[in-house]
């Protein structure tokens, strides 16, 4: 549905985004992950149409972004980082002006407008001044008005921002819902955020892509060790139990519990379950630390940087 | 073409939705009411001065001594309010960041611009409706000839439309309104006072040309009852000139 080829931006001499290229199939939900100044916003923008890149070619759904604009910009709904809604607008009216700028067939519009209403739960302030809401509901109408339209292809620079934690929720749980119909970028550097609803990721730092893959995949390839968070009662010669199992390969110990970094392998894992049981330290909990996204995402774009600094 | 209906419609309702359109308005039509009274309360006197004094009828006539320094008034009121209403058309967009919805919307820069132009065009005419109301007031006590007022009508449209693409243009340069504002306003007395340089230059030629470049030199022909075409062509070059700047300020945003 969208295939980035070779893309390049530079402002002046900085450059934002350097030779990206990636493809998204339809239906699918693909996160855009990186640190502030990385070029999310930048590639959504250009996908967009809204700028156009130094060199490379971005097209969606087979027309290229610079030479057919119009077709792409119909199939599009774009939410910028600051939703762009007019204050002195009625939310419904908002709406419909939105719906008849990306040339909904105007026997459609009403429909549209409704349905987007009710995905994003703004019902009940329809009849509002866009400019006497509060933040959360304004982010709504931000992302009711790229929904208006059913666009085949949705961009969302950070969707969630300023929402409360059950909008948060809720808005995760419509984008998820729009997997397999629409195709959906979503941008964030709240980490949970694609964990909770991307299918796949796509790490940007400094203009390029440094990793890209599905949650599971990014979190094996980040390491051939397992992590083991062990606590029990008496942890006084406990440390010697743990370092008669062969596969460990280190660990720390603080407030009566030991963190224990294990080959990745189930012999050593079974062993080590073993080991702690029969030790009579008093096994309270014993569970597996999940490598998160936190972690990933600070390992792959700090290392390069610890390089050159 | 649809894309700059649907903008032209969205900004002329703004303007009546909020106090913009009401406010200008009311203060413009208590302006030119003030200035026409006084214009026609001179003309009285003065006429019955000149029958007192002659004793024949008075061959003053309403359009040359009233209608023609009133429409002249409406002029320079105007060249001053058209760029507080263009001021924001687009600057706004920019500032609140809906310019990102436009230009991401299957509309191109010209519909952009074309909307925006028609949105001021047509809260200025709408103003300019309400100065009928002299005319056919004054029609009911006087006689005079309506074919000059029927082509200052014309005059002001054209030359509201000239304003309407210049403050347009002015607020497609930057994000603040008062450097919009006062951008139009110099550009817009520029091509008043551009007329002044035929006075100090020598050949006819050079005369020629800066008395054509003026607005206002036009504007005299339409306040005279004349339909000249040259000014209607001048007129509409410069509102498609401002339109076409205005496009490339729009679409230079895309290359920054």
């Amino acid at each position: 549905m969208i295939e980035i080829s070779h893309l390049t931006k530079k402002y002046g001499n900085i450059m934002a985004i350097n030779n990206i290229s990636f493809s998204v199939q339809k239906g699918e939900i693909v996160g855009f992950l990186g640190p502030n100044g990385a070029g999310k916003t930048t590639t959504m923008k250009i996908i967009t149409g809204f700028m156009a890149p130094s060199s490379g070619v971005a097209k969606v759904a087979g027309h290229d972004v610079f030479e057919n604009p119009i077709e792409v910009k119909k199939r599009i709904g774009y939410l910028p980082e600051t939703p762009p809604v007019y204050s002195d607008m009625l939310v419904k009216d908002y709406l419909e002006y939105v719906a008849r700028l990306k040339k909904m067939p105007s026997n459609k519009i009403t429909k549209g407008v409704e349905q987007a209403l009710e995905k994003t739960n703004l019902t009940q302030v329809h009849k509002r001044l866009i400019g006497n809401l509060s933040k959360g509901f304004r982010q709504r109408v931000g992302i009711a008005q790229a929904l208006v339209h059913s666009p085949e292809v949705l961009i969302l620079d950070e969707p969630t921002v300023g929402l409360d934690p059950k909008q948060v929720i809720e808005i995760r749980n419509l984008i998820k819902g729009l997997a397999g119909e629409h195709t959906v970028i979503l941008s964030t550097h709240v980490l949970p955020e694609v964990t909770a609803t991307c299918k796949r990721i796509i790490i940007i730092n400094k203009g390029e892509i440094v990793a890209e893959d599905t949650f599971e995949g990014l979190s094996s390839r980040m390491s051939d060790t397992r992590r083991f968070y062990v606590r029990v009662r008496r942890p006084a010669n406990f440390e010697g139990h743990i370092k008669s199992v062969s596969g460990v390969r280190s660990f720390k110990f603080a407030n009566n519990s030991f963190e224990v970094e294990l080959d990745k392998s189930d012999d050593s894992n079974e062993k080590l379950s073993e080991v702690v049981v029969k030790s009579g330290a008093g096994l309270l909990e014993f569970r597996a630390v999940d490598v998160s996204l936190e972690d990933i995402f600070l390992k792959l774009t700090t290392t390069d940087t610890g390089g050159v600094a | 073409m649809m894309g700059a209906l649907i903008i032209a419609r969205k900004d002329y309702r703004s303007f009546f939705n909020s106090a913009v359109a009401y406010v200008i308005t009311a203060l413009f039509i208590f302006l030119m009411s003030w200035m026409f009274f006084q214009i026609l309360s001179t003309y009285a006197s003065r006429s019955f001065m000149m029958m007192m004094q002659g004793g024949g009828a008075p061959n003053m006539n309403l359009n040359e001594y009233v209608f023609a320094p009133h429409f002249g008034n409406v002029n320079v009121v105007l060249l001053i309010m058209i760029p507080a209403l263009t001021m924001r058309l687009l600057s706004e967009e920019k500032k609140s960041r809906t310019m990102d919805l436009l230009m991401t919307s299957p509309i191109t820069s010209t519909e952009i611009v074309v909307g925006k132009i028609l949105a001021g065009c047509f809260l200025t005419w709408t103003i300019l409706a309400f100065l009928s109301i002299y005319p056919l007031s004054t029609k009911l006590f006087a006689q005079f000839d309506k074919g000059p007022i029927i082509t200052s009508f014309i005059g002001l449209a054209l030359l509201s439309g000239v304003y309407v693409s210049m403050g347009v243009f002015a607020s497609s340069l930057t994000e603040n309104a008062i450097i919009a504002y006062f951008v139009a306003f110099v550009i817009s007395l520029f091509f008043w006072v551009i007329g002044w340089a035929s006075a100090s230059m020598d050949g006819p030629v050079a005369q020629a040309v800066f008395n054509h470049l003026s607005i206002v030199s036009h504007f005299s022909d339409f306040a005279k009852g004349m339909i000249n075409t040259s000014g209607i062509i001048y007129y509409l070059s410069l509102i498609v000139f401002f339109g076409f700047l205005t496009q490339r300020s729009l679409e230079s945003s895309r290359w920054r």
